[in-house]
């Protein structure tokens, strides 16, 4: 319970902060970037979120 | 989340042989019972070792896995070896660990006879030593073990969480983050860098093949590297001032715990540098009293001096008479002889004339010798005036007073430095009980030690600012160099580089930025659950909730809105213990609690209240208590966990080292 509760304070905090300054960056974004870091050793968590985010800045210039 | 199934010790401690806790499956209270010194502590201390490798006595210092190896074990030579073993279920999987030492030398006195054993089993599959290692460090880091491993004896480091500028507060601050999950929020913002720096590289590494953009991603690569190498000294500042931090901790702890001996010691030094200065005074003293002492003898006659003197003078008397007949007479003799050769025929004495004849004759009787002193009357009137010279030169020699003044003074010295030295003596038999000479000098020098670390990291954290500011203006600088590059390039490959690297820019400035506000998050998350808590265990009227601080210090609000200043003990305990609450009820960690002394300094009612409500801390809570340590009687104390007691273990003692459990 404690660690979806923790988790939860944690994205409300960052979400705060990016609809206030930082709003084109998805909504999306934030909770999946916890996701991977959070169930991924480092290297992992470098690669498959700069692949997640290859993939959306390439999907929205396809767009 | 961590469970803990089954705890074994094999000659660990006061637990000579195999010995087996095993923890039930329900949720709730496990209380071990065990009167002062038989073993309750080394229960915590087993499930610390195990995980983490470490002895930690109650100075926080680390004690050697040796001592922990049964002696009675030791003694009847019957140690193989010493472990602990415990078997745990985390996030769905098994394990044991085990963790120990094994005897394989010649010697079962010397730690040296001792191997170390680690073993860590996934079900029924062994982990390499570094995975196990890994294993356990995500399991339950070591930094958070405070809180999973409660000591009452040792609440007064939360203590310094009310002071902002206590490096011990600072740690333990980091470690109350960690265990409420910013190392969640922290690996993500390096994750982050990590791929800022990825993107700035590619599209730094593209452009550099254009012509129109070389020359900008070249200062942009410049920049970067400088960037990196500013980063790097930041590391090395932080990891300089954590060493210097702990440093500064361990002296001031050491300082703590020994005013009295370091007040001995530099009464000693006093002492010592006062006896110095006397036995030094005390050479002076006698080099002057020896050269004194070479006169001395002349003191000695100063009481028989002037009656000599005045023999001499008495015997010399006639011959001193009849020197000065003897001179009158040569004057007078040489004035008439001189008048009558000079002025004719008249007499100088009555002026008279007189005949020639008569001048004749008086010049013949004039110019007879007269009265005279003999060679033997000479000499013995030479003897005597030489005599009385000399006296009296031995009289104005007289040095005896001074004599006695330095022999007093040199008397008194020499009590002082005796008493000096009883003094230093004694210090030195009162202060060789806590060390030997070496580690007593160390201990003289903590305050010099202090000052000079003080100093140091005052110059690091400057350094630190320094090291901020170039890091801002590179960065600017870096920014302002890639906007002239997008305006400047035409490849659309560049492009989507230089639109990579800004994305993941701003992402890693929006967690960035996430660290201040999920730390308010997460301290008004504190407040409240610590209020909470607070309420429930405290009876004090007018006592209204509590408020945190920046280092997670809780300081007790009244209803009129007043901060209660210099709390009692009792009082320290029930905040330290609101706060460990609602640590737990927000930490992304979860797993069974050992509580030790916890009820030692609160009163009755407090006892009560916190008894109740301890089974909502965690899942498995084990709470190592004495007999009355709650209630009056084991029933009472039962009563008080009324269905939330799930398990009792009663250690029993044989002797010293022989505990065991009676379940």
């Amino acid at each position: 319970m404690n660690e979806q509760l923790n988790k939860q304070h944690l994205l409300d905090a960052l979400e705060k902060i990016r609809v206030e300054k930082y709003p084109d960056i998805p909504a999306s974004f934030v909770p999946k970037i916890i996701e991977i870091q959070s169930s991924n050793i480092s290297s992992q968590a470098v690669k498959k979120i700069k692949e997640f985010i290859v993939e959306h800045l390439n999907q929205e210039n396809n767009a | 989340m961590l469970r803990i199934n089954k705890l074994k010790f094999v000659n660990f401690g006061s637990y000579y042989g195999e010995h087996e806790i095993s923890f039930p499956s329900d949720n709730g209270v496990i209380i071990v019972w065990g009167e002062n010194g038989y073993g309750k502590t080394t229960i915590m201390q087993a499930f610390r070792y195990v995980l983490w490798g470490k002895l930690i006595n109650r100075k926080r210092q680390i004690v050697p896995a040796f001592d922990y190896v049964n002696k009675d074990a030791i003694l009847e030579g019957n140690v193989e070896s010493m472990y602990v073993e415990v078997a745990i279920d985390y996030n769905g999987e098994s394990y044991i660990v085990t963790r120990g030492l094994k005897y394989t030398g010649d010697d079962r006195n010397s730690p040296f006879s001792y191997t170390n054993i680690f073993h860590v089993l996934k079900g029924n599959t062994p982990l390499s030593k570094d995975a196990g290692e890994v294993l356990l460090t995500t399991i339950l880091p070591e930094n958070i073990s405070r809180f999973y491993l409660f000591d009452g004896e040792l609440l007064n480091e939360y203590e310094d969480l009310l002071d902002n500028t206590s490096t011990s507060g600072e740690k333990i601050k980091k470690s109350i983050e960690d265990i409420l999950g910013m190392p969640l929020l922290l690996d993500a913002i390096k994750t982050l860098t990590a791929i800022e720096s990825k993107f700035s590289s590619e599209a730094t590494s593209l452009s550099k093949r254009q012509e129109e953009t070389k020359s900008i991603s070249e200062m942009i690569e410049t920049n970067n590297e400088k960037l990196e190498h500013l980063k790097n000294s930041r590391e090395e500042l932080y990891n300089e001032l954590d060493n210097l931090n702990d440093k500064l901790e361990d002296i001031k702890d050491k300082m703590e715990k020994t005013p009295e001996l370091r007040a001995k010691l530099k009464e000693k030094e006093t002492l010592e540098q006062q006896l110095n200065e006397k036995v030094e005074k005390q050479q002076q003293l006698q080099e002057m009293i020896a050269s004194e002492a070479d006169d001395l003898w002349q003191s000695l006659l100063s009481s028989i001096l002037p009656g000599l003197i005045n023999d001499i003078n008495e015997s010399a008397n006639p011959l001193v008479a009849k020197q000065k007949e003897a001179e009158a007479y040569r004057n007078i003799s040489s004035f008439i002889l001189n008048s009558l050769q000079n002025n004719g025929e008249m007499c100088p004495i009555c002026e008279e004339e007189i005949s020639i004849s008569k001048k004749e004759e008086l010049i013949k009787k004039f110019s007879e010798v007269g009265v005279v002193l003999s060679s033997d009357e000479k000499d013995s009137l030479d003897k005597a005036n030489s005599s009385i010279k000399f006296l009296n030169d031995i009289k104005s020699n007289d040095n005896h007073e001074l004599y006695l003044h330095i022999l007093n003074e040199l008397e008194d010295i020499s009590t002082d430095i005796d008493l000096l030295r009883v003094s230093i003596k004694n210090l030195n038999d009162e202060t060789s009980n806590y060390g030997n000479t070496e580690e007593l000098e160390e201990l003289q020098e903590l305050p010099h030690q202090f000052s000079i670390t003080s100093l140091k990291i005052g110059e690091i954290k400057k350094s630190l600012e320094d090291n901020h500011d170039e890091i801002e203006d590179l960065k600017a600088a870096i920014a302002k160099l890639k906007i002239s590059l997008s305006k400047k390039t035409n490849n659309a490959d560049v492009g989507i580089a230089l639109q990579r690297q800004d994305f993941a820019e701003k992402l890693h400035q929006l967690f960035e930025a996430g660290v201040s506000s999920f730390r308010e998050s997460l301290k008004q998350e504190v407040e409240k659950d610590a209020s909470s808590i607070f309420n429930e265990i405290s009876h004090e009227p007018g006592y209204d909730h509590l408020e945190i601080n920046d280092n997670f210090g809780l300081e007790i609000v009244t209803e009129d809105n007043r901060i209660i200043p210099n709390r009692s003990s009792g009082f320290e305990q029930v905040v330290a213990i609101s706060l460990i609450f609602a640590l737990h009820h927000n930490a992304p960690i979860a797993g069974p609690i050992f509580m030790d002394s916890t009820f030692q300094r609160i009163d009755k009612k407090h006892k009560l209240r916190l008894a109740k409500i301890l089974h909502t801390l965690a899942d498995q809570v084990v709470v190592l208590i004495y007999e009355d340590e709650i209630a009056p009687s084991k029933d009472d104390t039962r009563s008080l966990f009324s269905g939330h007691l799930v398990k009792e273990i009663e250690i029993e003692k044989e002797s010293k080292c022989k505990s065991s459990f009676k379940v």
